[in-house]
């Protein structure tokens, strides 16, 4: 109830101060009061005819969210699609993390997980159904009240109409009803020119809340009678301790206790200030690291032999020897690209507190079912008796697809038997991520004298994301991420070779990171798809036109990326254009950003980006262009500036100073069009990192003539291959 | 007993005095507005002001604190220019970073109240976003000092 109060509050705050402000003109005040409502808010009495919704009997609708809020709006987009299909009046909207249970799968995957850009896309139809079927019920129920045929009813706003006599009934004094109202006959779906909510930038309902400072993250929850644990983690991968010293935590006031667990010591205080002492004046020895000679230099040369391996063959189409001979140019090119970390804002943490016959979690976690699962095998509980709430995330980027810190937080807690808050150092935090692998790519092909390509051969390094998180999809040892969206590229192949080269020697643990594969591969492919054109002597956008026959959306957004960023007026003096395309979670991107460097220092200013989307239906215009823009500057910081270093046997990055993130300075002005296409919506959480990278790579060698093969772009590589160019 | 203010109540305590403002501020008193994001002094997820200027309370002791004003993202009002504009240009996405972001806007503001956009960049450059909102932080800040509308 707090919430909701305070949420009515700043809604009131608001609406007072645009009036004051005279701004009130320009902005649509319906909208803007759906509010969220945190854990442990009674649901009031009303009708639920499924697991997304309740119309309450005082006409307030719950909407429950099956996504995780990790920044990217979810919890605006799911609930406003479920109200659109109702009827619902937004106003009086009520959205709710929903709890975890089987009810709120994801429909494709099977699992209640936030990732791989797919909220909207796999939960629209069904999201709509389930609001459908409301409204539908609502009506039957007045229909019979009224004893008048349901056709003369209609519904707006949270009422239900019969149109013939003007009577009404709100949702509320149906709810009753249509509790006890049967359904039958077919739902049917509204018609997409009926939508009130859906295509419209409704304001995010976490906004204010977050500016408040009253959003709950993970590290905000507060237990009574908690206590604290940070770990000591070992500094090389596979490292287990070997012997403790604690003689420099004496005098530490109020160090509660160290044990070992697993391959780390636990640290426990009865405040953050205190774990955090400990953990630093206990002295550990540890020993049986996986790979003790791990360095960056180690690294380096794995991924310079590895491009002259054969791989595993994941796609072989098309007559590659005549297609060969058909050519009138053959290219190759190869790339090199670095470990990344995610580097979240607010670093891992988990509050448990296991009880005899009881769990309770408070995860910052996107991925709910494997909380639930971890809390299952950690405890031995059933799941009626573990309680999970999803807070608020400081970002996640795929890192808080794992549920490392999770375990780490149940264990303690069962071992004290009390409440327990962990939280990880941003030193914990880079040295024990789960990393974008490390990569490499050699790109082989041909085209005719019209600037067709002939044939495609790419060979993908890199060692194995899906063999530690999902070994079953592996095919014949061929990691899927690895090789993604190069088989099923936009650009028509007449002849493809794909392989893929499994570095298992490289120890470093590897995750999902935002675009996953994509991340490299979009890097690789539209690079090297720049390096052809130049050497045909074709204009990088006509070229790509060219080749992309196939597929008119992705053409579409490449010329309209091209014709928003003034491409056929080329880029200022002294500055570089450069241009790409890329096609994932079922979406077309293109970007054309404009650079300059300066020559003695290797300063790269990226000054403007034109970013074009054809994400199907935009549920939120809006939201679709924040996570665009946000997504390429992910994308461009680490293009610019990311690499995460090794040494002896470990991670040798370990904060902000020696990985530096983008800053404001640096950021770009970024102008994001949305291309409709009228198809079903599709993914943009990640899309926009993609193809951040090769714009700029592009860029650089339009306006001064160096080809970047190698991240991250720092100012030492651009110095470096300004003068080689000058030879 | 270290004795200061916070948004304007005097707060006493008996905490180690070397104990960083940050966690007092969030786990003692519960304002958890205030972020702890590095430790380093490197992000600025824990800005907050001290006498009118920000500070990074991560690297400010209860000690160093001792009789000054604490102002944190609960002490500013909800009506605040600075707020309302962060609002109406839809900054955060995952939002941990910005009331850090914020308390730096306001402490620029109160020294500067129309800085020009390079001001701006060099006022804001060391608080990080990894969502990257940062232009829309520039925003925010021209219009909360009139110069946009």
């Amino acid at each position: 109830m707090k919430a909701a109060a305070e949420g009515r509050l700043s809604r009131r705050a608001f609406l007072k101060l645009l009036g004051s402000t005279g701004l009130l003109m320009s902005v649509s005040m319906d909208g803007v009061a759906a509010v969220f409502e945190p854990e442990g808010v009674k649901d009031s009495a009303g009708f639920s005819p499924n697991a997304w919704l309740l119309v309450g009997r005082d006409d307030k609708v719950t909407i429950y969210c099956s996504g995780c809020e990790i920044g990217q709006g979810v919890l605006t987009v799911l609930p406003a699609i479920v109200a659109d299909e109702l009827d619902a009046d937004w106003k009086r909207v009520r959205v709710r993390q929903a709890p975890v249970s089987s009810e709120y799968e994801d429909p494709v995957w099977e699992s209640q997980v936030t990732a791989g850009s797919a909220s909207v896309h796999h939960f629209y139809m069904l999201l709509r159904r389930a609001g459908a079927q409301a409204r539908r019920l609502l009506v039957l129920a007045a229909a019979k009240h009224w004893k008048v045929p349901e056709g003369e009813c209609r519904t707006r706003m949270g009422w239900v109409i019969h149109l013939p006599s003007g009577k009404r009934m709100s949702y509320g004094e149906l709810a009753l009803m249509a509790q006890s109202q049967g359904t039958k006959g077919q739902l049917v779906l509204k018609k997409e020119d009926r939508f009130t909510l859906i295509g419209r930038e409704l304001p995010r309902i976490d906004a204010g809340m977050k500016i408040n400072g009253k959003a709950r993250y993970g590290m905000d929850v507060i237990v009574k009678g908690m206590t604290y644990c940070v770990m000591k983690r070992p500094p090389a991968f596979g490292a287990r301790p070997a012997g403790m010293d604690l003689s420099g935590t004496s005098g530490i006031l109020g160090l509660e206790a160290v044990f070992r667990i697993g391959d780390k010591v636990a640290v426990v205080a009865d405040s953050p200030f205190s774990a955090l002492k400990g953990a630093e004046g206990i002295k550990v020895e540890w020993k049986g690291a996986r790979d003790p000679c791990l360095d960056d230099r180690k690294i380096e040369g794995i991924l310079n032999r590895a491009l002259h391996v054969r791989g595993k063959v994941h796609t072989a189409r098309g007559n590659m020897k005549e297609a060969e001979r058909n050519s009138f140019l053959i290219h190759e090119s190869s790339y090199f690209l670095p470990y990344l970390a995610h580097a979240t804002m607010e670093p891992m943490n988990c509050t448990a507190f296991v009880e005899k016959d009881r769990c309770r979690i408070w995860a910052p976690s996107q991925n709910p079912s494997a909380v639930l699962k971890a809390a299952r095998e950690e405890t031995g509980l059933d799941p009626q008796h573990i309680d999970i709430e999803t807070t608020f995330m400081g970002g996640s980027f795929g890192r808080r697809f794992e549920v490392d810190f999770v375990r780490e937080a149940i264990k303690v807690s069962s071992r004290l038997k009390r409440p327990v808050k962990l939280f990880w150092t941003r030193s914990d935090d880079f040295t024990h991520d789960y990393y974008r692998p490390a990569n490499a790519a050699r790109i082989r092909a041909g085209v005719d004298r019209h600037g067709c390509i002939t044939f495609y051969e790419h060979r993908v390094a890199a060692p194995s994301v899906y063999y530690r998180i999902e070994r079953s999809l592996l095919d014949d040892g061929i990691d899927p991420s690895a090789v993604e969206s190069i088989h099923n590229s936009a650009y028509s192949f007449p002849a493809l070779h794909l392989e893929y080269v499994w570095l298992k020697e490289l120890s470093p643990p590897l995750g999902f990171w935002r675009s996953v594969g994509n991340s490299h591969n979009c890097f690789t492919i539209e690079s090297f798809m720049d390096e052809l054109s130049y050497r045909i002597g074709m204009d990088p956008l006509e070229f790509r036109l060219r080749n992309l026959k196939e597929h008119p959306r992705a053409a579409r957004v490449l010329k309209v990326a091209a014709e928003k960023a003034g491409w056929h007026k080329g880029p200022r003096r002294g500055r570089g254009m450069g241009i790409c395309q890329h096609f994932l979670v079922y979406t077309y991107v293109a970007a054309v950003a404009e650079v300059s460097l300066d020559a003695d220092s290797g300063r790269l200013k990226v000054h403007k980006v034109v970013c074009a989307v054809d994400c199907g239906r935009a549920v939120n215009p809006a939201i679709v262009r924040q996570q665009i823009e946000g997504g390429f500057l992910f994308g461009l910081s680490a293009a610019l500036r990311e690499k995460v270093s090794f040494v002896r046997g470990g991670a040798a990055t370990t904060g902000f100073s020696d990985y530096p993130i983008l800053t404001m300075s640096e950021t770009p002005e970024i102008e994001v069009h949305i291309v409709e296409s009228g198809n079903e919506p599709t993914g943009v959480g990640e899309v926009g990192t993609a193809p951040a990278a090769p714009a700029v790579a592009n860029a650089l060698f339009n306006g001064f003539g160096i080809r970047i093969r190698r991240l991250p772009m720092s100012p030492r590589v651009l110095t470096g291959l300004l003068r080689r160019r000058d030879i | 007993m270290i004795s200061f203010f916070v948004n304007g109540k005097v707060v006493r305590t008996a905490s180690d005095p070397a104990t960083p403002l940050v966690w007092f501020i969030r786990e003692e008193l519960g304002l958890t507005g205030t972020k702890w994001g590095c430790g380093q002094g490197t992000c600025g997820c824990c800005t907050v002001m001290v006498d009118g200027g920000a500070e990074r309370s991560c690297q400010m002791s209860l000690q160093d604190a001792a009789s000054r004003r604490i102002t944190t993202i609960e002490g500013i009002d909800e009506a605040h220019p600075v707020k309302v504009a962060w609002l109406r240009e839809s900054v955060p996405e995952c939002g941990y970073c910005q009331p850090g972001q914020i308390m730096n806007a306001i402490a620029l503001l109160s020294l500067n109240p129309r800085p020009t956009e390079e001001e701006i960049v060099a006022a804001m450059d060391s608080n990080l976003c990894r969502c990257g909102t940062y232009n829309r932080i520039k925003r925010a800040i021209l219009r909360a000092s009139g110069k946009i509308k």
